[in-house]
């Protein structure tokens, strides 16, 4: 009896041992959120100079600053470290960098010009930093001309140069604390741990094994941009945990364990809503997720190989998909449209979708034929009725301005012009082979997967022997660096993405100069499209400043080329559910309150955590 | 004897640097750029890099990593690291040590499956030879029809199965790590019942697959020593029931059961992937997935490099205890 008391004894406190925060953290005053990388391997490495430290936990988002950020709602720069926008020379071969005064590290040092001119220089000496080849190809000279003006001297001219330095969507070139790295000689193999903090958070604790990582809110706070900008960070804690798999995730926030979860798949959005009534996503009501990230996604062709050479065997593709079908056997109707090759950033989605609506609905194909299909948004709001959803808003608000024509007899049309032959229902190349596509979709994003799936269903069906093809992470950008997929369902900002307004920063790489042969690596224009027109309108926007109202314009007509050529068909968004449990917390960017996007992994994170605030539950 | 135990070792010293080449082959075969990963990797991150500094970046980055050598080159160097006992950086994780990786990740594993694996061992060939040596009682039957279905359900399920039941149906156990979230490692009872707890339900899937391989082998095993001619000889001398079953039967049924401990014991050092990603548990397996989607080679020759030893290890002791348990194994004999 007296051993079975022991053991019940030892299997209570084994089963007793519940502990989710460091002895003396208060959850009431810390924000638990995803770690976005899963765990850390490495969660030492506090040097976000070197190439693959990981970003989204903590250094990039609450530790380190940049001299601007992009608006995640409006796509204009936001002051931070800088006092003011970058003013150029007329020439644009110098930049000089006014910067805000009384900002200081973490170990009191204050910052000045010191440390911008010197981030820039130590990078441009040390050769595989990141931002090296930047500062090699661009700077000839930075120096403080006093302790808070920074003067960079160019060898050539860009009226984009600030670009480096600025913080759109995960990180830009941060800056240094010069009193630390001048001493260091080899800054690749330093670790930076524990690092020097310019954000409003500096480290406090870590896991070993990485699973979690915290970080305390800076007690000299309001010497930070944040600070002085956006006012107190609300949490005094902010902790990244990795849970790992979706269902784990779902189960903690159910259990007010987590603040914010990265994402989740609509099935789980589905239990976690009607589990906890405290989560709440961007929208209040159907269709609840955050259509803005500023990636989209597409049926992406290699350009380089037969038959996608073929810009009219692309629109006939095109228009074998009927967009709503994949709406809603996809997505259940939970997804955006995306007619153009822009991003979905808020700023990108006023301008470059819903901004392009009237060229859209008049852009001829073919003389008379016109196959923009603007009625789109209205069905998806009709299915979202029959299922019992109400819709408040105009519902171009919600799935944009519509998408392209479902048009069989069209695409067929097209297709036997092109020497293409129609036999028993099934297509035969022009060379009379059966006409069979291998379409890639990854393992790792399910939107992209279910995309590639709904496709290959709808081309099936037009006649077309389709397979699906799902790839790891590295073998699926390996095929699509080394040119040897045929289609894919792909994503990336720099082809289909975007924040900023100026569309030159991201649409620069389909430049001809970017086309690489089949077989060697190519990181941009890797659908190898070859446009002579795209590459001077390119040229010219970059002989331009961002500011300059023509650059829209012009951005413009690179959509248009695009849409014209379809070397990418752009499908919809890389959407986020990014649930959060209003449990300890609320104040989450929100549709009825758009401050700033939901992606709390990218560096903007710091200038949500002001607008947070506690609920008061212990 | 001696001589016998020199071609062993010899043996064993000839597999492991034919092991290390052919590990060193693949990993290097690999058609994973880790290089060209990272910097992809930083392009999508909207970095502002041109394709011509891409180009650069991969130079430089192939120099510091000693990728622009040749692969003679490469394996020399990987062998002379490895005989002062550094395995080099880690390519995805720059600059820290390999070594310094496996290390943090290795206690995670061996403790788990080690442990496991020994429970399992000895609580299975137990049953097992029970069950066999009884071959016709009801219990008998029942035991081995329950572990010959356990020894056949999939392990993926199995672990799932007990992670649905006791972390999110009953939730007495955490959903991810080693140790208690937020708990710094240190050396107090609430860390170790913390670390207790964390292992409770992997080491528990590991432990009743394992068994129930363990008893069906074992089951068989004892029949068959069960009807040999010695035990039939002492049934007839009349010896007790429980001697013949502990000395004659489940010593003699044990040998390969032995082999199979031995050889298990060696492979701990390669980790449990699956285990380690459906409880989210820390370890080699996981740090192995980390190396191969990175193309990090050499972070996989390290994991793989330790597998490697383990098994040589274990054939090496497997052939050195052979001839002390089982007399007629004899050298020269």
């Amino acid at each position: 009896m007296r051993r079975f008391l022991i053991l019940a004894v030892i299997v209570l406190a084994i089963l007793g041992v519940s502990q989710m925060l460091p002895p003396g953290i208060p959850r009431n005053e810390t924000l638990i959120v995803d770690s976005i990388h899963e765990r850390l391997v490495d969660p030492t490495q506090g040097n976000m100079w070197v190439p693959g430290a990981q970003v989204g936990s903590g250094l990039n988002n609450l530790v380190f600053d940049n001299l601007w950020y992009v608006d995640h709602g409006t796509g204009e720069l936001i002051n931070a470290l800088a006092a003011d926008k970058p003013a150029y020379s007329s020439d644009f071969k110098t930049v000089t960098i006014k910067l805000r005064e009384g900002i200081y590290w973490s170990d009191g040092v204050e910052f000045t010009a010191d440390d911008v001119a010197f981030t820039i220089n130590y990078i441009k000496a040390h050769d595989g930093l990141m931002w090296h080849t930047d500062f090699v190809e661009w700077v000839e000279d930075a120096y403080a001309k006093d302790k808070y003006t920074v003067v960079i001297k160019l060898k050539k001219p860009n009226p984009r140069f600030h670009y480096i330095l600025t913080c759109d969507i995960w990180w830009g070139c941060t800056i240094m604390p010069k009193h630390v790295f001048e001493k260091v000689e080899d800054p690749l193999k330093f670790k930076f741990w524990p690092p020097v903090s310019l954000g409003p958070y500096v480290y406090k604790a870590h896991d070993p094994n990485g699973y979690w990582i915290l970080f305390e809110r800076r007690k000299d706070w309001e010497r930070t941009s944040v600070g002085k900008v956006a006012g107190k960070p609300a949490p005094k804690y902010v902790m990244f945990v990795a849970y790992g798999p979706e269902e784990k995730r779902i189960a903690a926030q159910i259990r007010h364990q987590i603040d914010w979860i990265f994402d989740v798949s609509t099935e789980g959005w589905y239990y976690l809503k009607d589990a906890n009534k405290y989560t709440g996503s961007w929208f209040e009501d159907y269709p609840w997720a955050f259509f803005h990230d500023p990636t989209a996604r597409g049926i992406w062709f290699n350009c380089a190989k037969s038959p996608y050479n073929n810009k009219w065997v692309r629109w006939a593709l095109t228009l074998a998909i009927d967009m709503y079908e994949v709406m809603i056997s996809a997505y259940d109707g939970i997804q955006i449209l995306c007619p153009t090759h822009a991003g979905q950033g808020m700023a990108h989605f006023e301008l470059y979708h819903k901004g392009m609506l009237e060229w859209l609905k008049n852009f001829e194909l073919e003389p008379g034929y016109k196959p923009f299909d603007p009625t789109l948004p209205y069905r998806l709001a009709e299915y979202a009725k029959s299922q019992g959803h109400e819709i408040k808003v105009d519902p171009i608000d919600i799935w944009g301005p519509g998408w392209w024509k479902y048009d069989p007899k069209k695409a067929e049309e097209i297709l036997k012009k092109q020497g293409f032959t129609k036999k028993n229902g099934k297509w035969y190349l022009p060379d009379g082979t059966p006409w069979k596509i291998t379409i890639n979709g990854p393992t790792f994003e399910v939107d992209a997967t279910r995309l590639a799936f709904a496709v290959a269903e709808q081309w099936r069906k037009f006649g077309i022997d389709v397979k699906v093809n799902v790839l790891e992470g590295t073998p699926f950008s390996n095929e699509l660096a080394y040119g040897k997929f045929e289609v894919g369902a792909y994503w990336s900002s720099n082809a289909q993405g975007g924040i900023t307004k100026d569309l030159w920063y991201t649409h620069k790489y389909w430049h001809k100069k970017n086309i690489l042969p089949i077989g060697e690596y190519a990181v941009y224009n890797a659908p190898r499209w070859k446009n002579d027109k795209i590459s001077e309108i390119l040229d010219q926007m970059s002989g331009i400043s961002p500011e300059d109202p023509k650059c829209i314009e012009l951005g413009k007509e690179v959509l248009k080329i695009l849409i014209e050529e379809m070397p990418i068909v752009p499908a919809v968004d890389c959407k986020k559910f990014s649930p959060y449990d209003t449990y300890y917390w609320t104040g989450f960017p929100n549709a009825k309150n758009p401050y700033w996007s939901p992606l709390f992994w990218c560096g903007g994170f710091k200038w949500i955590l002001p607008h947070l605030k506690p609920t008061g539950r212990k | 004897m001696g001589r016998y135990f020199l071609e062993r070792l010899i043996s064993v010293l000839f597999t492991f640097l034919i092991g290390t080449l052919i590990l060193f082959l693949i990993t290097r075969l690999s058609p994973i750029n880790p290089v060209e990963t990272m910097i992809s990797k930083l392009s999508m991150m909207s970095t502002t890099i041109s394709q011509e500094q891409f180009e650069s970046m991969k130079r430089t980055l192939m120099s510091i990593y000693g990728l622009d050598k040749p692969l003679f080159i490469q394996y020399l160097s990987f062998m002379k690291g490895l005989l002062m006992g550094d395995l080099g950086p880690s390519f995805s994780f720059f600059p820290t040590p390999v070594t310094e990786l496996i290390f943090r990740a290795m206690p995670w594993t061996v403790g788990l499956l080690t442990v496991s694996i020994v429970i399992a061992w000895f609580a299975g060939n137990l049953i097992g030879a029970i069950a066999g040596f009884f071959e016709q009682k009801r219990f008998s039957k029942f035991l081995e029809g329950f572990f010959l279905v356990l020894s056949l359900v999939p392990y993926p399920v199995l672990a799932l199965t007990l992670m649905l039941l006791f972390v999110f149906l009953i939730p007495i156990f955490p959903y991810f790590g080693g140790a208690p979230a937020g708990m710094i490692p240190q050396f107090s009872l609430q860390y170790v019942f913390g670390i207790i707890k964390h292992a409770f339900l992997p080491a528990l899937s590991l432990i009743l697959v394992y068994m129930g391989a363990s008893v069906v082998t074992m089951r068989a095993l004892t029949i068959s020593v069960k009807t040999e001619d010695f035990t039939e000889y002492a049934f007839l001398r009349g010896l007790p029931r429980n001697h013949i079953l502990w000395h004659y039967v489940f010593r003699n049924s044990l040998l390969p059961q032995i082999t199979g401990l031995t050889l298990s014991i060696g492979q701990v050092f390669g980790g449990a992937l699956i285990t380690e990603s459906i409880f989210s548990y820390p370890g080699l397996g996981q740090l192995s997935y980390y190396a191969i989607v990175n193309g990090d080679y050499n972070l996989l020759m390290g994991v793989t490099f330790f597998s490697l030893v383990g098994i040589c290890i274990a054939v090496l002791l497997l052939d050195f205890i052979y001839p002390l348990i089982d007399p007629r194994v004899r050298v020269g004999g």
